[in-house]
């Protein structure tokens, strides 16, 4: 079933005085199926950000439109867009992005209280949650108090704890040493595996070979895209680095 | 690099942190102005030519001395602030490559803009107010108009000269503090993240009960003036209680809400609910050091208000005659006095000749007063009265016998050989007899008695006031003896009280100058005086008094209500930087606007109207001491003084709204 599709997608940046205009993205079509785990890939300035923040609704797109469920994100109103992001998408960033004030408990809670959801339902919630992802014993301790890795993974609970259609992650991965990331990449890998889309921007080659899908993107356009299939991690991550080269020699002889 | 470079970055940085720069500089520029206006009314030579203007100096010029030392703790506390969302910046300077060194340039020119910014400024706001304040205190003293510009180099010189040494102050400290710290310690000053605070049982018991000692105190005083210790004492454990109410309290009542989980988690109470138990530390000295600035506003502005609303004609009425004096009998026990009455008729007539003054009438009676405790059929006289505790209520006898009294009203009271009359100021005697440093006499409630002293009205708000009426001038000395047995060197005598009434075309010089004149003559003739005085130097004094009381007030509240409004300005701003971004993650989690706007209003309305409730609790408690202290200056109109009180609170209370308004916008434009 697909649950996201997004189709000719356009955004260009005008700068403020109107002079100069960029494109940042020029075309881009792909779409997701519920239970995809998909990685974008593509160097600084390819886009990738732009896209993430048009489907995380923090971005309207200049042309093309974002489906979820076959409903147009950007035909969301302004005051229900909240709720909606709330309730359809979960956000994992790069920098954990935890509120200090909360303790890990508390920030997973947040989506949930925000929804106005009872507090018994809150706590019924979080115990798998937490125990899929190895979090039970921080769960009251402060943000402050914890190392990267164990921020990251309440940040995925925080993610998943409302049940999201859809999980977004930026460079999930970038702030962590390569333990935690491979703990955390694990996580991603069995949390999917539980029938969770996840999609996933980043730069690591690592992170994307555990995805079932890699999309390429260069100056705002889908490059190429690389699908798992049966291939092991160790050959698809060759397979990714291979592409990747192609990509950053600037010749587009392979399309 | 040269200086050129050095003064254009400090200009720039004021430009830039314009923000946070300007409530100091409008700090700086409003005590410049009010310091310089303080000192140059103090030394205005016109001033000094209004009867009761030299008094009225003196005390503006305490107030002076109180300004200075305000207004220089007030700069720093203000500049402290500033720097606090400054060390970032600097330290980001230090890791580009400025030296300390360079740094401290830049800065010292920071310094020098201001100083001279706020200088110039304050200066010529300053004259232009202090033609006012002239103006507003020949009005308020019955003084000519005077026109014409009034610019007083001296005080330009002394103020300029202090605010340099407190801008240079402020520039060492600041260098000091740049000196000692490291780039990296710069950078991260602001953020450092703070640990939730425990809840501390104990010191909000002690809170509590510090609170309710203060006002167990503030309700049950009798007389300010003489239990002004326990006043204090009073004063100090409220203070005191509320700083430790507002950080162990605050927590202690947070907490209780965050355990309660189902209020815990709606969305309008999870966010401002741990946003304040986060930085509930920092917040609570901030939030108690504004309720008790806006307590001390609300006193000065009542205070003041209560001057503004007394009529002049209490110190008239408190008047019986143009000029008055007291003078001691001897200690000859058979002296009744007659022999003094004949001379000052003599020394009133010879006096009035003398001056060309025209004398309408004249009177002279004596009485004696003693200080005593009441107790049960009588009063008792010792020299404990003198060492009051806050709670005990002295009262105060006048004496006199009836001959005087007769002489004097114009009654024909005529008593019996151990009888006397009494009339209760306050209340009245309602016992047969009366015991007085064991003699007994049979008494009578007089009610309709003149009242034969002056002052007295004060005085019956400190104390309770009885007259009494005895058979002879022998009962009155013998008790003149007895009580300076036991009161020693406490004692007073028996006083011949002389009032004149001049001719109404008497005027105001010529009535000084009859009243010295009077006493010169008193003096040659060999008189033990007590008192002398005129009706216009009394009122003049009065004046003098009020309008000294009034503008210092009047200054010093609003240099008071400037510093709360600047510290909540200073307050929120920074918040909303430190809150800015967890703003801005809760929107990418699925925070609307809307709500946000909703969370922000609610955890500003509690930071805001929580010191504005305590404040009003604590006005309340000690209105009524406020009162008893106010008769100094309002007298038989003390009973205004209530009105004063509320209309100081609902002027402040609108004040606040006003900058609860404006503060709740900035901070969410920064938010946001």
């Amino acid at each position: 079933m697909t649950l996201l599709q997004v189709q000719k997608l356009k955004k260009i940046y005008t700068t403020r005085f109107g002079g100069n205009k960029v494109q940042a993205l020029s075309d881009v079509s792909f779409s997701v199926n519920s239970g995809d785990y998909m990685a974008i890939m593509g160097e600084s300035g390819s886009g990738k950000t732009t896209l993430l923040n048009i489907l995380a609704a923090l971005d309207k797109p200049s042309g093309g439109n974002v489906l979820l469920n076959n409903d147009d994100i950007s035909q969301i109103r302004e005051k229900d867009i909240s709720t909606f992001r709330r309730n359809n998408l979960g956000f994992v960033f790069q920098d954990f992005n935890l509120l200090d004030t909360f303790s890990i408990q508390d920030n997973i809670f947040l989506p949930l209280v925000l929804s106005g959801k009872k507090h018994k339902e809150m706590a019924e919630r979080v115990v798998p949650i937490a125990k899929k992802l190895n979090i039970e014993q921080i769960l009251d301790k402060f943000p402050y108090e914890v190392s990267g890795g164990q921020k990251q993974r309440a940040a995925v609970a925080r993610a998943l704890i409302a049940a999201p259609e859809l999980v977004l992650a930026d460079e999930p991965t970038g702030a962590l040493d390569s333990k935690s990331s491979k703990e955390l990449l694990n996580h991603f890998e069995e949390i999917n595996a539980d029938g969770q889309t996840v999609l996933m921007v980043t730069h690591s080659i690592e992170a994307a070979s555990h995805a079932k899908r890699v999309l390429f993107i260069k100056d705002g356009k889908v490059f190429q895209e690389l699908y798992k299939a049966r291939r092991s991690k160790d050959e698809m991550f060759q397979e990714i680095s291979n592409t990747l080269a192609v990509l950053s020699s600037g010749s587009d002889e392979d399309e | 690099m040269n200086n050129q470079f050095y003064m254009k970055m400090a200009a720039e940085n004021i430009r830039k942190n314009w923000k946070m720069y300007l409530p100091f500089i409008i700090s700086c520029i409003s005590t410049i102005m009010m310091t310089y206006i303080i000192r140059a009314l103090s030394t205005n030579s016109g001033l000094s030519q209004i009867p009761g203007g030299d008094n009225l100096q003196t005390i503006l010029f305490m107030g002076y001395i109180v300004l200075m030392i305000f207004s220089a703790v007030f700069l720093f506390y203000m500049h402290s602030f500033l720097m606090k969302n400054r060390k970032r910046e600097f330290g980001v300077y230090n890791i580009l490559g400025m030296d300390k060194k360079h740094i401290m340039k830049m800065f010292t020119f920071e310094i020098f803009y201001v100083a001279v910014l706020s200088m110039v400024i304050g200066l010529i706001a300053g004259t232009i107010f202090n033609k006012v304040c002239i103006l507003l205190i020949r009005y308020m003293m019955n003084a000519s108009v005077s026109l014409g510009f009034e610019f007083s180099l001296p005080s330009v010189g002394w103020t300029l000269g202090l605010f340099t040494i407190i801008f240079i102050l402020i520039l060492l400290v600041t260098i000091y503090q740049i000196r000692l710290a490291n780039p990296i310690e710069l950078l991260k000053s602001g953020n450092v993240g703070e640990k939730e605070p425990k809840t501390k049982v104990f010191l909000s018991v002690i809170g509590f009960a510090l609170i309710g000692v203060g006002y167990y105190l503030a309700l049950t005083i009798q007389s300010p003036i003489q239990g002004i210790q326990l006043a204090f004492l009073a004063v100090l454990a409220v203070m005191i209680g509320t700083y430790l109410l507002f950080t162990t309290g605050s927590i202690a009542i947070l907490k209780m809400l965050k355990a309660n989980k189902n209020y815990y988690y709606q969305s309008n109470h999870f966010i401002p609910v741990s946003g304040m138990i986060y930085r509930m530390k920092k917040n609570a000295v901030g939030l108690s050091n504004i309720t008790i600035l806006s307590v001390c506003v609300i006193v000065l502005f009542s205070i003041a208000g209560s001057i503004f609303i007394t009529s002049d004609s209490t110190a008239k009425t408190q008047y019986p005659g143009n000029f008055i004096s007291q003078v001691s009998l001897s200690d000859d026990m058979s002296d009744t006095g007659e022999e003094i009455k004949s001379e000052m008729s003599e020394l009133i007539d010879r006096t009035g000749y003398e001056t060309n003054t025209s004398v309408v009438d004249y009177s002279s009676h004596a009485y004696l007063t003693i200080p005593v405790f009441e107790t049960s059929g009588g009063f008792e006289v010792t020299r404990d009265v003198f060492f009051i505790q806050g709670n005990q209520r002295p009262s105060s006898l006048f004496l006199t016998d009836q001959e005087n009294y007769n002489q004097f009203s114009g009654d024909n009271v005529s008593l019996d050989e151990n009888e006397v009359y009494i009339h209760g100021v306050n209340e009245t005697y309602n016992e047969n007899t009366l015991t007085l440093m064991g003699q007994q006499f049979s008494v009578s409630e007089m009610s309709d008695m003149e009242e034969f002293s002056i002052g007295s009205e004060t005085e019956s708000e400190i104390g309770d006031i009885y007259y009494i009426i005895v058979p002879d001038m022998e009962i009155l000395r013998q008790l003149e003896q007895q009580q300076q047995e036991i009161l020693e060197d406490y004692s007073q005598s028996t006083i011949i009280f002389t009032q004149v009434d001049l001719g109404n075309e008497v005027s105001a010089e010529e009535e000084i100058e009859f009243g010295e004149r009077m006493e010169l003559n008193m003096e040659n003739a060999g008189m033990d005086i007590v008192n002398i005085d005129t009706e216009v130097e009394a009122v003049g004094q009065m004046q003098a008094l009020r309008s000294g009381v009034l503008f210092v007030t009047l200054n010093l509240a609003t240099l008071l209500l400037l510093m709360t409004v600047l510290i909540i300005y200073y307050k929120q701003t920074s918040e909303a930087y430190d809150d800015k971004e967890r703003f801005s993650i809760m929107q990418k989690v699925g925070l609307d606007r809307s709500e946000i706007k909703k969370a922000i209003k609610s955890q500003i309305l509690i930071v805001f109207f929580l010191p504005l409730i305590v404040t009003g609790l604590h006005i309340l408690a000690f209105s009524l001491l406020m009162k008893k202290a106010m008769v100094l200056v309002m007298l038989n109109q003390v009973d205004l003084f209530p009105i004063a009180i509320i209309c100081a609170f609902l002027i402040f209370t609108i004040t606040y709204v006003v900058i609860y308004r404006i503060t709740a916008r900035v901070y969410y434009n920064i938010v946001k």
